[in-house]
Formats: C-alpha cells, sequence, structure tokens
C-alpha cells in the first residue's frame, strides 16, 4: 500500500508517497510554469478517465487523434537509476493502479463517451504524484518536464485528447561549436556517452550530420583521430569502387545467364525510383542522385550477397546519401547500418519476429490492460507496427524528421531498442481509442498506418524515454539477445537464411 | 430483409513488386493514378461501398507488400480473405510466372475452406506501356493459365488509363460472392446474409 493523505496546498488533490521530505515539501510549492499549466488543464477538465492522465497540450496540429496514457506507469518516472531505492516504491505503485486499469478496461467504453463525468480519488492522487514528481525532478535538471504553453485546443473533435507528457524536454541540436569542443587536437572524440548523450535530447545540426552520422553508424571509431579516418575513407573508398567493379562489369550476355543479378537489380532498378522522389535531392526525371541510390544498392548485394536486396531498404538508403552527398561514403555507412539491421530484411523474417516479439512483451510490460485488449482481438503479432519496425518510421515522419529521429535512436544512449519504446508510446497515446472503439486487428492496421504524419516527433521520444526509464532492466530482459539493431549472434552457418529459390 | 445489411467483403491483391497492385487499387477506389507511390511496406487496405444485385458491400482491398520475403507475413493478412486477385505486369515474364506461386502461397497461408473453389481472378496489368509493344506475355498465354487454374476469370487492365479496372473489381466482388454460405466468414455480421442470390460464377467476367 502506497500512503496517501490530502494535499494542504490544494483540497482536491491526494498526495501518494508523501514521505514529508522537507525538500521535496519546498519544492512542491514551487511555482512552476509547466506544471501549473498542467495542472489548471486538469481541473478544467475534471476528470475524463479512470486511466488517470494529464492533460497534455498540443504542439501545433500535428497530432490528429490522443487518448489519455495510464498515468499508472509513469509514477517513476523521474528515477533514472535503477537502483534508486524510490523505484521499488514506484513499482509497488503502479502494481496498485494496475488494479485501477483493469477496472477502467472494463468501463472504459462508457467512460469514452462521458467525459465529464465526476472525478475520482484514484484520478487525484496520481493527478498529484505527478504534479510532485515533476516539480522534485526540476532539482535534477536531467529530467524536466514540458512546460507546454500551448492552449487546449478549444472546440476540437479531440476534446478528449488529454495526454501525460513527461521526460526530459527536447534540447538544441547539436552546434558546431559544440561538437567541436568534443574532439582533442588530433580529432578523437573525447566523451562518446556525452556526446551521445547530447544528440539524444537534441539531435545533430544538419550541417553537421555529414560528420557525426559517421561516428553514430560506427563507420569511424570514436577513438580514431583525424588522420586515420581520412586514411580509412581513402582505402574504403578503393574498396568500394572495387566491388562496384565486379557488377559493372557483368556484360549483358553474361547477365542474360545470371537470373539473380537481373532480378535482383531489377528489383533495384523498380524501387529507386519510388523512394523519396518528393524530396528534391531525389525529384525529376533522371535524377542522377537517383542512379546513384541504385549503384549503392546494387553494391551493396555484392558486398552483402547473402543478405542481397529487401525492400525497405532503398528507404533508409535515401536520408543516408543526401546527407552523405558522396557515394562511398554513403555506402559504408549503409554498410554498417546493415550490419545492425540486416535482420530486418532476412529471409526467414526472423530479426522482424524477434522485435515484434520483443514489442509485444514490452507492451505486456508496460501496459498489462492494452496487452490483455491485443490478446482477446488476435493482435498479439503486432503486424500492425511491421511498418514502424521494418524501416524505423521512416514513413511515418517527413524526411526532415526522420534524419532527426534516426540520429536520435543510432545513438543507442538509452536503449539499442529505443524504436521499440517509441512503438509502446504511441500505442499508449492511442490506447484510449483502441480499445475505446473496440479496433479489430483490420481497423488497427488502418488506423496505425493512417497516423503517418499525424505523430509529434519530440513528444514521441519523450514519451519513449519516459517508457524506457520506468521499463528499466525488466524491459531490456523483454527483448530476445541479438534482437536488430543489437548486433548479431553469428553461427556457423551464417547470417543470412539461404534459400536458392527465392529472391 | 437480411439483404439490406451492409456486408463486408475481403479481396487480397497478391503479385510481383511493381505490377501495379497499389496503383489499381487506387485507380478503383480513388480514381486517380499516381506515379509517385512508394513500394508498400507490410500492408495496407482501402475500402468502397458498391451496390451489388441491390446489396450494398463494404469492400476491403488490401494491398501487400510484393517482395517474396514478406510472403510470411500473409497469415495475418489474408485470413478472412473472400477473394483473391492476383496481379502480373504484361511486360515482365517473371511476373507471370510468379502467379503460381503467390496462388500456392496463398492457398496454404489463408486456408480457406475449400481451396478448390476459391475464387480468384487475374489481372494482366500496364498493358499501355509502350503502346503495347514491350509486352512479354500473351493474352492467349494468361488465358490458358487461367484455363488450367479453373477458369479465373482475367482482365487486361491499364492502372494508368484506368483501362478495364471497373470492370474487372466488379467482377471481383461478384466472385468475392461466389462461396459465400459456405465461406467461413471474418467480420461476424457478415454471416447469414444471402440466401440463393449468389453470382453465377465465374463465365460472365471473361
Amino acid at each position: 500500500f502506497s500512503l496517501c493523505c490530502r494535499s494542504d496546498d490544494d483540497p482536491n488533490v491526494f498526495l501518494v508517497n508523501d514521505f514529508e521530505d522537507p525538500l521535496q515539501k519546498s519544492l512542491s510549492s514551487l511555482e512552476l510554469p509547466g506544471v501549473a499549466t498542467v495542472a489548471n488543464a486538469m481541473s478544467r477538465q475534471n476528470s475524463f478517465s479512470f486511466t488517470g492522465s494529464v492533460s497534455e497540450v498540443r504542439h501545433g496540429d500535428d497530432a490528429k487523434y490522443g487518448g489519455p496514457s495510464t498515468m499508472s506507469e509513469y509514477v517513476s518516472k523521474q528515477r533514472r537509476k535503477s537502483n534508486d531505492p524510490g523505484r521499488d516504491i514506484s513499482f509497488q505503485v503502479l502494481e496498485k493502479f494496475s488494479l485501477v486499469t483493469k477496472f477502467a478496461r472494463e468501463t472504459t467504453s462508457s467512460l469514452f463517451r462521458e467525459n465529464h463525468s465526476s472525478g475520482s480519488h484514484a484520478y487525484g492522487r496520481q493527478k498529484q504524484e505527478y504534479v510532485l514528481d515533476n516539480k522534485a525532478s526540476d532539482k535534477y535538471a536531467d529530467q524536466l518536464i514540458t512546460p507546454d504553453d500551448a492552449s487546449l485546443p478549444s472546440d476540437s473533435v479531440e476534446s478528449d485528447e488529454l495526454l501525460l507528457v513527461w521526460g526530459k524536454k527536447r534540447g538544441n541540436p547539436l552546434s558546431v561549436e559544440e561538437w567541436r569542443a568534443f574532439l582533442d587536437p588530433e580529432g578523437r572524440i573525447m566523451d562518446s556517452k556525452a556526446l551521445r548523450k547530447k544528440i539524444f535530447y537534441g539531435g545533430v545540426d544538419h550541417v553537421l550530420r555529414k560528420e557525426v552520422w559517421k561516428f553514430l553508424l560506427s563507420y569511424h571509431e570514436y577513438d580514431s583521430t583525424q588522420a586515420e579516418r581520412e586514411y580509412l575513407a581513402a582505402m574504403k573508398r578503393e574498396e568500394y569502387e572495387a566491388i562496384k567493379s565486379q557488377w559493372k562489369s557483368i556484360s549483358t550476355t553474361q547477365a542474360k545467364r545470371f537470373t539473380k543479378f537481373r532480378e535482383r537489380k531489377g528489383l533495384i532498378d523498380k524501387d529507386v525510383v519510388r523512394t523519396d522522389r518528393s524530396v528534391p535531392y531525389y525529384e525529376g526525371d533522371d535524377n542522377p542522385n537517383v542512379i546513384v541510390l541504385r549503384d549503392i544498392l546494387v553494391t551493396y548485394s555484392f558486398y552483402n550477397f547473402d543478405l542481397g536486396y529487401c525492400q525497405g531498404m532503398s528507404d533508409f538508403l535515401a536520408p543516408i546519401l543526401y546527407v552523405m552527398e558522396d557515394e562511398s561514403e554513403a555506402f559504408w555507412c549503409f554498410a554498417s547500418l546493415m550490419e545492425r539491421l540486416g535482420g530486418n530484411f532476412n529471409r526467414d523474417q526472423n530479426g522482424m519476429h524477434a522485435q515484434l516479439l520483443g514489442l509485444s512483451k514490452l507492451v505486456e510490460l508496460l501496459d498489462p490492460s492494452l496487452h490483455n485488449y491485443f490478446r482477446q482481438n488476435d493482435c498479439l503479432n503486432y503486424f500492425f507496427c511491421f511498418r514502424w519496425v521494418l524501416i524505423q518510421f521512416k514513413r511515418e515522419f517527413s524526411f526532415d524528421q526522420i534524419m532527426l529521429l534516426w540520429e536520435v535512436l543510432w545513438t543507442h544512449y538509452f536503449s539499442e531498442h529505443f524504436h521499440l519504446y517509441l512503438c509502446v508510446g504511441i500505442l499508449k497515446r492511442y490506447r484510449l481509442r483502441i480499445i475505446g472503439e473496440g479496433m479489430d486487428f483490420d481497423t488497427l492496421l488502418k488506423f496505425i498506418n493512417e497516423l503517418s504524419g499525424q505523430i509529434n516527433i519530440d513528444r514521441a521520444i519523450q514519451d519513449a524515454e519516459a517508457l524506457c526509464t520506468i521499463a528499466g532492466e525488466a524491459g531490456a530482459d523483454c527483448i530476445p539477445p541479438g534482437t536488430p539493431p543489437s548486433m548479431p549472434i553469428e553461427t556457423d552457418g551464417g547470417l543470412y537464411l539461404q534459400e536458392d529459390d527465392v529472391l | 430483409m437480411a439483404s439490406r445489411r451492409r456486408t463486408l467483403l475481403k479481396v487480397i491483391i497478391l503479385g510481383d513488386s511493381g505490377v501495379g497492385k497499389t496503383s489499381l487499387m487506387n485507380q478503383y477506389v480513388n480514381k486517380k493514378f499516381s506515379n509517385q507511390y512508394k513500394a508498400t511496406i507490410g500492408a495496407d487496405f482501402l475500402t468502397k461501398e458498391v451496390q451489388f444485385e441491390d446489396r450494398l458491400f463494404t469492400l476491403q482491398i488490401w494491398d501487400t507488400a510484393g517482395q517474396e520475403r514478406f510472403q510470411s507475413l500473409g497469415v495475418a493478412f489474408y485470413r478472412g480473405a473472400d477473394c483473391c486477385v492476383l496481379v502480373y505486369d504484361v511486360n515482365s515474364m517473371k511476373s507471370f510466372d510468379n502467379l503460381n506461386n503467390w496462388r500456392e502461397e496463398f492457398l496454404i497461408q489463408a486456408s480457406p475452406s475449400d481451396p478448390d473453389n476459391f475464387p480468384f481472378v487475374l489481372l494482366g496489368n500496364k498493358v499501355d506501356v509502350d503502346g503495347g509493344n514491350s509486352r512479354v506475355v500473351s493474352e492467349k498465354k494468361a488465358k490458358a493459365w487461367c484455363a488450367s487454374k479453373g477458369n479465373i476469370p482475367y482482365f487486361e487492365t491499364s492502372a494508368k488509363d484506368g483501362i478495364n479496372v471497373e470492370e474487372a473489381f466488379q467482377c471481383i466482388v461478384k466472385n468475392a460472392l461466389k462461396n459465400e454460405p459456405e465461406e467461413e466468414l471474418y467480420m461476424p455480421d457478415t454471416v447469414d446474409v444471402v440466401g440463393g442470390n449468389r453470382g453465377q460464377g465465374s463465365s460472365g467476367c471473361c
């Protein structure tokens, strides 16, 4: 059981685990603008859901729908260290709240239509816990609540859009000056963890991407010197040209007798002309960059003949080439990425199945009621998230946004599998709609596909960060070893299953 | 009586990558063609209200990824299908040769209750390309294949120019209803709707 008492400051709220810690007390009395906004918004909305969400204000109109997320899973949010004693308490609270969530599941559909029903004590205490935590967290300076400054959607059809947000506020992209400060005189990166942290929270200024992505993608080692990298680049350029010449020298008559080559090249030819053609870099007829895209992919299918080419690869390559503006470097960065994500494209789809299984386990851990809903509705294969996972949200965001999201993912700062937490976070955002509308597999797939272009990227990252923190090691345990983008576990039989008759 | 109820018909479009599955679906549903479609990842579907023999149906048309590597997803996407539309590109022999594979894979993964009589429709797409000069699969050859598979209805289409698309889908609807009483239906409200007023089989389509 957790300690629960009425707040002195506001009789409508209840304190959970109010330990009379003087520091926390004083913090809770601070007037923080972001928290005030959240609290006010909540009072205005009164109660909206048994799952106890904090009303959250939308950034512009980029989120089409929204549903409350379960507050209960979030109580331990600010406690980043897994050995934090407060974490255990949080999990106890979480457990209690899961009972509330269970009850909520049964009543969701009716509550969904009655947004203005009166509040509950359960809700009130969650609310207070939330406010307290946020205030306290400011002191840690590491985790900040987002002070949303926009106003609540007034007359929109999504008046029930009451979301929860927390996790550190998104920062500014890594600037040229900051980048320089990370380098020693020989060009080594002194503190790669701090660099990755910086990038995780703010991304990279576009002018630096060409340089920084090479580290994030493990094409360059963090402790390499500038001179070493230049030498490597020259070597790699030669190596690339050598591999490329292997297929460039195939004559027409030879190709006639080389079905696999013809078919792979044909597939690539078909895909490059329908990859990011609305981006100016790739638009228009006879665009030379599209030819480079093609050449890199065909060369890759020779470099990694076992894996070959698979749809979705061109989606990954297009932003990389756009950033590198160099065929060889784009190739090697892409090849490095495929070292981790090759399993997504394998013939047996094992990498995809492992990730979708991990996702299922994570949802079970972080939102048991949603998991139960998926189980009851035969949705546990999570194929409705297939596109999200296969190409790491490429089709869900704009070209600019995806460059930001990918560099955040590639930091592996919180987890190698941060993209799976993104999936969980987005699903939780829409849980009320999913459950309330009784979506079956087909409807859910359609709903997820139509979220494309509607997801608030900053908020999605913040949610995922929060979930990642809450899940801690239990979250990591959900994901089988070798699951992409973890490095694959090598076996004698090679990394990629071969079937001769399959392209 | 029951014929006033709306019914869901689920149709799956299969075929090699780049034969025009997404384009056909969009041409039929939205009457639009774009050469900017991206390769389909996973699956998606569009719905369209259609009227057939005084009954209103919601046609749910599923568009799937064309690369064979993604076939294992079929289990989730094909289930409950009422009709399977096979598509090949008349300018690509490979896409025609693969039809057997697509058909067999569908029957394995969808496991319909009566596989021998499950309705398929074949579309030979892209007849507009190069004024027909780059065509490599003849109509005769395609029809022979259809005959060998139990008289599958066949249409030659151009998703780009909208040729035969409407006609093909009318036939698809009709065939989707062919096995209705016997089918194990996916949506509860599609059960018990049809009496004896079902389609005449595929003969009228070709």
